[in-house]
């Protein structure tokens, strides 16, 4: 029906896509560093060191969170809390754009009466987010690879 | 007389001089000088008022009707000076000019470019233009005017 | 004397010019024009015809430029215009400058500001400490804009002075007997007004709003006084005076340093504290509470909020947010944001404050944080207890609340050269205190491994483990301790095979997915709990508050913390669909986590408690930037129920938006640590309609659909032009939080551009 592995290397190889070197965005504010920090490791996990590379994956990571669940006591019980990740494919020889765009993850959680407690939840979701932020940016890097591929 | 509201004689030296009714042709590093003033040239040709006798060079001085500078034209005053192609003085209209990259200094430092420039000796006036107006003609073809204000320091802003 | 990096003439401006260029000698001007006329006598020279001038970074246009060469003055006459490189011009038919092109005097004069402010006068002159003086001159930030018969109209706003000083040392520009103007209709008069110059760029501003109305405090206006008290510091100080209250005073202080900066924002006011119909509480026996707890007695108030951040190095960064407020409703009362924007690494929870320091430094494969934070609560409720004139105060008690002292984490990552995989190794130390309550100590240590290998036929398959070690002291409010370690570990394999497809301009990308968890070690999460006769209360200090979902699903540690260890072993399994065609993206999600052999002390509804979890489905679909809406559930399959429904969807126009979010939780149980009254089913949004291309409404609200009350209500009508907004806004909120806090009110703000920042 159509359908070819993503990663169809004929031998073992130990990347997704091992042309690619990850690079974080410059100006990235203090708030969304942590964040930041693990969209990059969660890239390189899957997508290795990339020494041997032919493109740039710039991203730029932006955390943020929004209060629902309106309590009797006017205080948010749920958090959403959202990463967006804008990207960059950028060509190392030519410094062309070869693609761009931007993902959205996103886990709500639940406030709890402790603040401690909600520090560490929203800390520990940043991480989980981060690594499903990456897996979103490599969908989109492989429908443009399968694209160029044609 | 080619200084402005000057009477003084005019003295003046060149490698050659030609003579023929009603002008003179100087040609070689031609130098002349009325008062202060000084004009430099390769080639000079002072017509003077009666046209068919030959005179001497200074009473063609005295009777100067025209003057037509060619080559490294150079036009010098105590506190400014004027180069370009070619100089033209015409009594009639009391006027001197200067075409062809005029270049005038005035004072030390504040230097004046374009193509044409005239001197009128009476009003003590110089007209500098260009051969394009308007903005467009970008850089080519205007005025342009370099002014060097180094008496700045003493005067405070008003 | 070429000044290298000099100055502007007449302004401390630096010079915006190459290091080399000839124009840094503050004497050289260059005049572009069809004719010069070079007058010796007089000493003048005369450039006429489209005359472009270029003086340091200044430029120049005019018909006609006289140089006096004996007195340096430079006249230019005839449409002048003066451009400096920020963008700010100068427009007069004659303009008289000093030999640097400053403009001296000028008549019928306009400058504007980069930033948008409108500066005119029919006499200009320029005065000794180099300000400009205008006579009976106006300032507005509205753009006049000619109609077809070529008169302007009056702009919505300006100020027209008899004179208006600009005043370049103060940065300001201040006026003497100024009338304020709407629409040409004048306002007010004041004979004194003074605001921040908008071309000095440090100028921070006003804070909006300039003028306003509440039920509360009654008619308000304020009036800000700005001081640039040096090259570094800017203090503005903006008196604000009710009709119903005793005024406020607010200040705002920037100190700029070489490798950051410092914002220092206060308020104080002297007063006693009044509910939200602006009546002061007078008398304590109207208090049931303790009457040290009663909210009466005048007496000074204020709030702070501080922040600075320094980066040191390109790895070391450091800062330190200060929140605090003197009494828990004083915030509210003047209508000053509770919820200060995001700053450092932690950010308080609603009605609440936190104040934090910390030091990160952050390479790309290094991450090391030390900092410490606390939190003041402003959970305060005033009911009504029985009796008319009688309240209860419900207060969160402050020394309930943690202090984090401190909170050390390093994480950092090394390739493994032998087989290519990525060590992690982490560290972790919490230390907790609390006055009222359990403290808490856990040092945790440990390593990650991972390693992403491609099989033929393109499967991703990815061994992962971890070993840790922690050392936990729990010391409990009724004096007894709990001190015991554990070691820990994880042995797994994550295993992903993802196929792509792209077909006449859509790409399909599928990708089942599963990974299987082994854990190692005895959690001992029997030690977070304390038993007594009445209850058990849980000891956890983090690893609350998950709801399990499509972001969350694959992480190997599903506790939102170190605390709860998940024993035994974990199956989750997976598989995602999305499909991707130009701007346009929809995507699905579904999967289910099996478990065996451990207790269940996940918290719960959390979607993870007993073997298996709830199937946990996630829908996605953005149409371009117009349309987006995602759904996510959690189904119950051994009860058949949805344990969660969360829906939303966004849709805007240029003409309309509008969003909407609804969720239902159906709990299997409470936990004690979710919020009391918190709802379980909820729904939000809002509508924004742009009548004509000035008016606009706006109206947003929650609805809790579980106690079938609105808890918060805004509707708002806008009137915004390029340079006014202003807004007429009723709020209504139903809550528990009695005669204080916002509970209905309609408000006007009047916000002017250049004279109160739009935020």
């Amino acid at each position: 029906c159509g359908f070819t592995p993503m990663h169809a290397p004929a031998g073992l190889s130990d990347a997704a896509f091992n042309n690619v070197r990850i690079e974080l965005a410059a100006g990235i504010p203090v708030q969304d560093k942590e964040a930041a920090f693990w969209v990059q490791q969660a890239l390189k996990t899957r997508l290795g060191n990339g020494d041997s590379a032919k493109h740039i994956l710039r991203v730029k990571p932006e955390a943020n969170r929004a209060g629902i669940g309106i309590s009797g006591v006017d205080v948010a019980t749920r958090y959403d809390l959202g990463l967006n990740v804008s990207y960059e494919l950028i060509d190392m020889k030519s410094g062309k754009l070869l693609d761009s765009g931007s993902v959205k993850a996103i886990s709500t959680i639940a406030a709890s009466t402790d603040p401690y407690a909600l520090t560490a939840a929203e800390k520990a979701t940043v991480r989980n987010l981060a690594s499903d932020g990456a897996d979103r940016v490599l969908v989109r890097l492989a429908g443009y690879y399968a694209n160029a591929a044609q | 007389q080619f200084a402005a509201n000057s009477s003084a004689p005019i003295t003046g030296s060149s490698d050659r001089a030609e003579y023929s009714p009603g002008k003179i042709i100087f040609s070689g590093q031609v130098d002349i000088r009325q008062d202060n003033v000084r004009i430099l040239s390769d080639e000079m040709t002072v017509f003077s008022g009666d046209r068919n006798r030959v005179v001497s060079a200074n009473e063609a001085f005295e009777d100067v009707n025209r003057i037509e500078a060619v080559g490294n034209f150079f036009y010098i005053t105590p506190d400014q000076e004027v180069t370009g192609a070619q100089g033209i003085y015409e009594r009639a209209k009391d006027s001197f000019t200067v075409t062809g990259d005029v270049i005038l200094l005035q004072g030390e430092d504040n230097v004046v470019t374009g193509d044409r420039l005239v001197y009128n000796l009476s009003t003590n006036q110089a007209t500098v233009t260009g051969n394009c107006k308007g903005r467009r003609c970008g850089d080519k073809g205007r005025v342009n005017i370099l002014i060097k204000n180094n008496d700045s320091q003493q005067s405070a802003p008003n | 004397q070429i000044t290298p990096n000099g100055t502007a003439a007449g302004t401390n401006r630096p010079l915006q010019l190459a290091e080399d260029s000839p124009f840094r000698d503050p004497d050289i001007i260059y005049l572009e024009a069809d004719a010069l006329v070079n007058d010796e006598e007089n000493g003048v020279l005369t450039a006429k015809g489209n005359v472009e001038g270029r003086y340091q970074d200044r430029t120049l246009r005019a018909d006609e430029v006289t140089y006096s060469t004996n007195t340096g003055q430079v006249i230019a006459t005839g449409n002048v215009v003066l451009v400096d490189p920020t963008g700010a011009s100068q427009y007069a038919d004659k303009i008289e400058l000093s030999s640097e092109l400053e403009a001296g005097t000028a008549t019928n004069f306009t400058a504007r500001f980069e930033e948008g402010g409108i500066l005119g006068a029919s006499i200009v002159v320029r005065n000794a400490d180099d300000g400009v003086e205008l006579y009976n001159g106006y300032y507005t930030a509205c753009e006049p804009c000619r109609n077809s018969d070529g008169t302007t109209d009056d702009p919505t706003w300006q100020i027209k002075a008899r004179k208006v000083k600009q005043n370049r040392e103060r940065n300001s520009i201040e006026y003497r007997d100024a009338v304020f103007q709407l629409a040409g209709i004048p306002v007010f008069y004041t004979p004194y007004l003074a605001h921040p110059d908008p071309s000095a760029n440090r100028a921070s501003g006003l804070l909006a709003p300039f003028a306003g109305f509440s039920n509360t405090r009654g008619l308000s206006a304020r009036a800000p006084y700005f001081i640039a008290v040096d090259d570094y510091t800017d203090l503005t100080l903006t008196p604000n005076v009710y009709s119903k209250v005793n005024p406020m005073m607010e200040y705002d202080i920037k100190r700029k340093f070489y490798s950051g900066e410092v914002n220092i924002n206060g308020s104080f006011t002297y007063g006693s504290a009044f509910d939200n119909n602006g009546n002061s509480f007078k008398d304590a026996s109207a208090f049931v509470n303790d009457p040290s707890e009663a909210l009466t007695g005048k007496r000074l108030r204020s709030h702070l909020f501080a922040d600075g951040l320094f980066d040191l190095t390109d790895f070391w960064t450091t800062g330190f947010g200060i929140q605090a407020a003197t009494d828990d409703l004083y915030l509210n009362r003047y209508d000053l944001t509770e919820e200060p924007p995001r700053f450092g690494l932690y950010q308080a929870d609603s009605r609440r404050l936190v104040s934090q320091a910390f030091v990160v430094g952050q390479s790309e494969n290094t991450r090391l944080s030390i900092s410490s934070f606390g939190f003041q609560s402003l959970r305060t409720s005033v009911i009504r207890a029985g009796a008319d004139d009688v309240f209860n105060i419900f207060r969160e008690d402050d020394s309930e609340l943690p202090i984090a002292l401190p909170k050390v984490e390093i994480n950092s990552f090394v390739d493994d050269p032998v087989f290519g995989g990525r060590f992690e190794a982490f560290g972790d130390l919490t230390v907790l205190g609390r006055k009222v309550g359990e403290d808490y100590l856990r040092g945790t240590a440990g390593v990650n491994y991972a390693k992403t290998l491609i099989v033929p036929g393109g499967i991703e398959v990815k061994p992962f483990g971890q070993a840790r070690f922690d050392k936990i002291d729990l010391e409990l409010g009724d004096g007894s301790e709990r001190n015991f370690d554990r070691t820990l570990g994880q042995a797994g394999v994550d295993i992903r095979w993802p196929f792509v497809k792209s077909t006449d301009g859509v790409d399909y990308i599928i990708e089942p997915r599963v990974q299987v968890t082994q854990s190692f070690g005895d959690g001992e999460n029997e030690n977070f709990s304390a038993i007594s006769q009445t209850a058990t209360t849980s000891l956890f200090q983090d690893s609350v508050g998950l709801d399990f979902g499509a972001a969350d699903f694959y992480a190997s540690n599903k506790a939102l913390g170190y605390d709860f260890w998940q024993e035994g072993l974990r199956t989750d399994v997976g598989a995602s669909l999305s499909a991707n065609w130009n701007d346009s993206r929809a995507s699905l999600f579904l999967g289910q986590s099996f478990a065996s052999g451990y207790d269940d002390s996940f918290t719960f509804d959390s979607g993870l408690e007993g073997d298996n979890s709830d199937i946990i489905g996630e829908f996605e679909i953005a149409l371009g930037s117009r349309f987006t809406a995602d759904t996510r559930v959690r189904y119950d399959d051994a009860d058949n129920v949805f344990r969660r429904i969360d829906t939303g969807f966004r849709y805007n126009t240029s003409r309309f938006s509008a969003d909407a979010r609804y969720y239902r939780l159906n709990k299997r149980q409470t936990a004690d640590s979710d919020i009391l009254l918190a709802p379980a089913e909820e729904l939000s949004g809002g509508v924004t309609v742009k009548l004509t291309d000035n008016w606009s409404t706006r109206y947003q609200a929650f609805r809790d659909i579980d106690a079938d009350v609105t808890r918060r209500q805004d509707l708002s009508l806008i009137y915004d032009d390029q340079c006014t907004r202003i807004e007429f806004i009723y709020n209504r909120s139903r809550n528990d939080i009695g005669i204080v806090g916002d509970n209905e009110g309609f408000g006007v703000r009047i916000s002017l551009l250049t004279l109160g920042e739009f935020d």
